[in-house]
């Protein structure tokens, strides 16, 4: 008898989802590649040189794009009437299905792209090096920006997969406007609360007071805030997903 | 293997579908589910199989409660959906990214079985006629080797000599092991295959017996005289009838007889087998 849970169902589903989608991450990956050495060597013929902010503003914007477009390719058999019928069949619980998912298009993604920008970065101040007359620093590549692109990722792409797994058309489009309402219901949240607790200081007459009870919620809440944030877009959306997974199966 | 018990079905927005289904599959058998369109069939396969969940009742498969989907029962159980669609990819890449998920598949048998169909495994998927797409799923089904193989309408879009093929190579992979369910409208394409039938109507299972039963029970035939009463005539001239065997000797079950006559005379085919049942 076989268990419940099963790292090899995991890594079977892992690998048929890279067989089915290998045109869709071949095609975004090289349009990445291009795009990603473009903006390198842009940056380059200005001050004949590529700093680690430059670098990493053109891979974080290109990689945050590219895994949320592979993040909407996935799950699209769970919608087709006349594949889901072998897609649910298979011997493969949701919790199983939902954890190979977000293993491809988070932490698989984000391995290969990481690969991919250092090979186009090293490219791009190689060819500016011969081509510019740039400065050739590798070093530059990777820093604390790095890990700053990659935890916002980490942190925004469950919202992907809900949209992917919830919306049956148009779904990157609806995504957004479900990302919108959210934090529109976010702010709105942190406005009543704010003059909620706040009403009784006469805080809302504008002037010095104001400003200072503004700073100071800010610095206090910012990063409960960001916390909360966190948690919502991350692993809470990734509990939603499994449960809109759970309700499409049956 | 599995056991239905008061099963009841109804879609969103929709009258029952199934109501009241009690029934068993035991392994070892190949069940022809018959039905018109619309009573039911694909649903209760669909049931079976995990894509839909009843409504209300009891339902077990291999002693395992199977109102919650999980991927050890799932493993042991494989459809062919009457519509589908396959991954557009080549036949042997769709047999190293499916195969792995069940454990008894056997890929020697895989591509005995597609070879036997006449196509390659090089041979892209998106480019197959829905007939040769529907052999790479029957292939694949077979050589997943699960303890229960549900077929819905496996003969559709099949040609002629297909169906027959697809009859040789049935009867060649029953075993007692094995519990498999055929359903079809096309009763006659399940001829000499099947050992149980069951025959849905109006929502209900209104027939439910082996066809050792059936032959120990009823004849099939042009009666030679006019005093012996049938239970049930085909109209038109020259019709067949079914009758009570009696003394009669054995006849071969003649499957669209004898699903008319379910139809058209189920009381009467009812009351018979089921004193039998008491005797």
């Amino acid at each position: 008898m076989s268990k419940a849970f099963d790292i090899r169902r995991i890594i079977n589903h892992i690998k048929r989802d890279v067989v089915l989608a290998k045109n869709t991450i071949g095609t975004t990956l090289l349009v990445s590649a291009g795009l990603l050495f473009m903006l390198c060597v842009f940056a380059q013929l200005w001050d004949k040189k590529l700093d680690s902010e430059e670098f990493m503003g053109a891979f974080g914007f290109i990689y945050f794009i590219s895994g949320s477009l592979l993040s909407f390719s996935f799950f699209r058999e769970a919608h087709n009437t006349k594949a889901n019928q072998l897609y649910f069949t298979l011997p493969i619980s949701p919790f199983e299905r939902i954890t190979a998912v977000w293993l491809t298009t988070a932490v698989l993604y984000t391995a290969v792209f990481s690969v991919m920008g250092l090979l186009v970065g090293g490219m791009s101040i190689f060819f500016g090096s011969l081509v510019l007359g740039a400065d050739f620093a590798m070093s530059t590549l990777f820093s604390v920006g790095y890990w700053q692109a990659v935890a916002i990722y980490m942190t925004i792409q469950p919202v992907f997969l809900f949209g992917a797994i919830t919306f049956k058309n148009n779904r990157i489009g609806k995504t957004l406007l479900f990302i919108i309402f959210t934090v529109l219901v976010f702010v709105l949240f942190n406005m009543v609360a704010y003059g909620l607790l706040n009403y009784g200081y006469d805080v809302f007459n504008g002037g010095p007071l104001r400003n200072q009870a503004m700073e100071k919620t800010e610095s206090d809440l910012s990063v409960l805030g960001k916390g909360l944030f966190a948690i919502i877009s991350g692993p809470i959306m990734l509990i939603v997903t499994y449960f809109k997974l759970v309700e499409r199966e049956a | 293997m599995i056991s239905i018990n008061s099963l009841y079905y109804h879609y969103p927005k929709s009258g029952m579908v199934l109501s009241n289904i009690s029934t068993h599959f035991e392994q070892g058998n190949i069940y022809g589910l018959f039905g018109k369109n619309g009573e039911g069939k694909s649903t209760l396969l669909k049931i079976i199989s995990g894509l839909l969940r009843a409504k209300s009742g009891e339902f077990s498969v291999n002693n395992e409660n199977w109102t919650h989907r999980n991927a050890p029962t799932l493993e042991q159980l494989f459809l062919v959906p009457e519509d589908f669609e396959l991954p557009k990819v080549t036949i042997a890449t769709y047999e190293k990214i499916t195969g792995p998920f069940y454990p008894n598949f056997s890929r020697k048998q895989f591509y005995d079985l597609i070879a036997e169909f006449k196509l390659s495994p090089k041979h892209h998927i998106a480019r197959l006629s829905f007939g040769q797409k529907k052999k790479v799923l029957i292939a694949f089904g077979i050589a997943v080797n699960t303890s229960i193989l549900l077929m819905d309408e496996p003969t559709n879009g099949l040609d002629i000599p297909s169906k027959s093929q697809f009859r040789k190579i049935m009867a060649t992979i029953a075993d007692e092991n094995k519990c498999i369910i055929i359903s079809t409208h096309q009763v006659r394409d399940l001829h000499s295959l099947i050992n149980h039938v069951l025959v849905l109507d109006e929502t209900k299972v209104v027939f439910d017996a082996s066809l050792v039963k059936v032959s120990e029970l009823f004849w099939f035939g042009k009666p030679k005289s006019t005093e012996d009463s049938a239970l049930f005539t085909e109209t038109g001239f020259g019709g067949k009838s079914v009758m009570a065997r009696g003394d009669k000797d054995e006849t071969e079950v003649d499957l669209e007889l004898l699903f008319s006559a379910v139809l058209m005379e189920n009381t009467a085919i009812n009351t018979m087998l089921k004193n039998s049942t008491h005797v």
